[in-house]
């Protein structure tokens, strides 16, 4: 193991104070609680996510009508049970406001 | 300034186990100043990590032989490139690449993440900084890159021949990105378990991070391709090596999750089952890790026998524990209201491909680790080689293949049997067509008439896709054909980027297909002037000639290669003899065109005589295998690249959480 000299541990000890100061500088500033524990409001979640769901699905729905993939009764079935799901995801949204 | 090093690993250990605990701890207590200093200890750790790689990279390069790493992995006559690639050639140093790779993406992740993910990011850094822990504490406790020789050698032992070479230059670096980018899918999937997230954010965060790490999976597997091609000199590409297998289960893992996340996307289903995926796929990564490193499997690829293989068993033991706990835990979160509409749909298509990609997977892992348990079991050592693999796997992968086909034509949701028999009639005809031709010119081989049906099949259904969506555009929005189609793939990048990785697919299936199938091998021992006919080239042996340096000695044949009465190439395959390792090693002679490779491999030689053992090898179609590689690329670029629509998605799951945040603040 080869001598360290004095220049080499204050180099050390350089960095561990760096070390230290950048790890320790964060819990100096004023606390802010952060929002990270709680609950999310799950059901407007969940709402807001049916509707989005809803509206893909008419958007996609479309587009694969037009490319020969789906027959008309298929693509009309699609429409109203996604069409709905968006109406009744919206009305509830409504509800909640 | 070694000790340097040694000092930036120990405090970077510390750092590390201060962060994974800290944002946990501050996440807890909903302190933003705690939960900031372990985002501040994980870049301070990325520093610590860069300076030791540095330090250990100044000794390569420096040729301090005092290092007993050094000593062990370089010498002072092997070329800077590969001095560089040193760093990563051996035990320490790759697991100091890998740590370097890791906190350079949690740095990353923390600065996207800076001013969102409030909630998941404690978690995350608690998941990225016990990962860096536990190869942190490799490097400090077990398995020490600056460890010093009691005296300093005078010489290095070179680095393996094997891995002088271009392709290993970056063969590794991609794979460990792509190993180590796995982390990040894992990191997020942690924390929404962890948090009770489990909505879309946490797979939209990660989309990228997903495609970034199998971007550079499939690229690693393709250049490790590539180097055993060009290297061990067997005249093939894929041996179903276990470590080979180790990089390619979780590559497996990783295609069937992209894949199923597209139906939570869109579906909100199979919550649980991704999260399976991207737990699996990260304890795969660590699995192939383990492999490479314990000494357990005998490859080409292996570490030598080390003293690690219970420390990453303990660690997989620990992974896999957390994750299943929280999937037990959180179940009830993960249920989905909603069901396949109709087995007819894409869903149901998607589904059946991540079966058949985790089925390979299972196969591949179960032959892989057979030889392992038999010997623990039984004390006997079982062989299970390629004939097992391509018995099990052939089939199950040219269904995948033909899912791949499948996929594209069948409508989200439901598809009618009138529609399906509209949507298949073409591309069925075309595969069928490619069949008979085939057979017609004479073909016998019939997994390689069934391969070539089905990427006829595919490549059908794929073009149609681009045909009837530009249609459909022009139709929509009454745009000219060439406008329709280049909006049509810059509005759904996602879509057609991953048609054209499909291609990529089918073209590597090509090339895989006809090269296992028509291969042509010659073995002559031929005399100076002598020529041999093989699959229609004339090969005249014109000599042997020697070369010098001071790190390595090569004797090479100068064939002349003819077609007809042309002479079209002289190629030179070579032996090499590697002074500082005593080892020689093969270099292959390769011309390579668009319809086959010439490979000739010099086998032994007698230089009085000038009498040498040539092998011939014709691989039809092998250049194929490369350019699909190319293409998947170049598809995965297209996919990687964010559309409007996706920024206002992820923004919308954002503001969601963010809604439900300050509601419960109130």
């Amino acid at each position: 193991m080869p001598e360290i000299s004095a220049l080499g541990y204050a180099a050390g000890l350089a960095l561990v104070a760096a070390v230290a100061w950048a790890i320790a500088a964060p819990l100096l500033r004023a606390v802010v609680v952060a929002p990270g524990a709680g609950p999310v409001d799950r059901e407007r979640y969940r709402l807001e996510k049916e509707r989005d769901l809803a509206y893909a699905a008419i958007k996609e729905a479309d587009f694969d009508f037009q490319m020969g993939k789906l027959s008309d009764e298929d693509y009309a079935a699609l429409r109203r049970t996604y069409e709905g799901r968006a109406v009744a995801a919206l009305t509830a949204l409504d509800r909640r406001r | 300034m070694i000790e340097l090093g040694v000092l930036a690993l120990r405090l970077a250990l510390a750092g590390a186990i201060y962060a994974a605990i800290a944002a946990t701890v501050g996440a807890r207590l909903r302190r933003s100043d705690v939960v900031g200093s372990s985002r501040a200890a994980a870049y301070v750790v990325q520093a610590l990590v860069v300076l030791a790689a540095a330090v250990l990279l100044r000794a390569l390069l420096q040729h301090d032989f005092s290092l007993e790493y050094v000593a062990a992995y370089s010498s002072s006559t092997l070329p800077t490139q590969y001095t560089v690639a040193a760093l990563w050639g051996g035990q320490q140093g790759s697991l100091l690449f890998w740590v370097l790779i890791l906190t350079s993406m949690s740095s990353l992740v923390h600065l996207q993440n800076r001013h969102r993910n409030e909630a998941l990011m404690p978690y995350v850094t608690t998941t990225l900084m016990t990962t860096a822990v536990f190869f942190l504490g490799l490097l400090v406790f077990v398995t020490d890159p600056f460890q010093r020789l009691p005296v300093a050698a005078r010489e290095g032992a070179d680095l393996n021949p094997l891995l002088q070479n271009y392709w290993m230059m970056i063969h590794p670096p991609s794979l460990y990105l792509g190993y180590v980018g796995c982390s990040v899918p894992f990191a997020f999937a942690i924390a929404a378990l962890a948090s009770g997230r489990l909505g879309d954010v946490w797979i939209r965060t990660t989309r990228r991070w997903t495609l970034f790490a199998w971007f550079f999976l499939t690229v690693g597997n393709l250049l490790g391709a590539r180097w055993a091609y060009e290297v061990l000199g067997w005249g093939g590409y894929w041996a179903w090596d276990p470590v080979e297998n180790a990089a390619f289960m979780p590559w497996l893992a990783c295609t069937a999750f992209l894949h199923s996340v597209m139906i939570q996307e869109k579906r909100d289903m199979l919550k649980m089952w991704n999260m399976v995926l991207v737990l699996l796929t990260f304890t795969l990564t660590i699995f192939g890790t383990f492999l490479t490193r314990s000494g357990v499997v005998s490859s080409v690829h292996s570490f030598t026998q080390s003293g690690l293989g219970p420390f990453f068993i303990g660690f997989l033991v620990t992974v896999i524990t957390v994750s299943v706990t929280l999937l037990v835990v959180r179940r009830p979160l993960l249920r989905s209201d909603n069901e396949i509409d109709s087995f007819l749909s894409r869903e149901a298509a998607f589904l059946f491909n991540n079966l058949l990609l985790v089925g390979i997977a299972f196969a591949t892992f179960w032959g892989t680790v057979f030889p392992v348990i038999s010997e623990a079991v039984r004390g006997i050592k079982i062989t299970v080689g390629p004939p097992f693999f391509n018995k099990v796997n052939a089939p199950l992968g040219l269904a995948l293949l033909f899912m791949t086909g499948v996929g594209p034509v069948i409508a989200w949701r439901r598809a009618s049997a009138r529609n399906l028999r509209r949507s298949f009639t073409t591309p069925l005809a075309m595969g069928f067509a490619a069949g008979v031709v085939l057979f017609a010119l004479g073909v016998r081989h019939y997994y390689a008439i069934i391969s070539f049906s089905l990427a006829g099949f595919v490549l059908t259904t794929i073009s149609l896709e681009f045909y009837r969506g530009t249609r459909a555009r022009q139709a929509l929005m009454g745009e000219p054909p060439a406008t329709a189609l280049a909006h049509l793939v810059n509005k759904n990048r996602r879509r057609y980027g991953g048609y054209i990785v499909h291609v990529g697919v089918v073209m590597a299936f090509i090339g895989i297909a006809a090269s296992s199938a028509f291969r042509i091998e010659e073995q002559r021992t031929m005399r100076s002037g002598e020529s041999i006919e093989v699959g229609g080239y004339t090969l005249t042996y014109k000599g042997l000639r020697h070369t010098d340096t001071p790190h390595v000695a090569s004797m090479l044949a100068e064939m002349e290669v003819a077609r007809g009465d042309r002479v079209i190439a002289t190629m030179f395959p070579e032996k090499r003899f590697y002074k500082r390792q005593q080892q020689p090693t093969t270099e292959v002679a390769l011309r390579m065109t668009w319809r086959e490779d010439l490979y000739l491999v010099l086998g032994s030689y007698d230089d009085q005589s000038g009498l040498m053992t040539l092998q011939v090898f014709i691989n039809p179609l092998v250049v194929w295998i490369w350019l699909g590689g190319i293409l998947m690329v170049l598809g995965t670029v297209i996919v990687v690249m964010p559309t409007a629509a996706e920024q206002r998605a992820l923004a919308a799951a954002l503001a969601v959480e963010e809604r439900g945040l300050a509601a419960w603040s109130q």
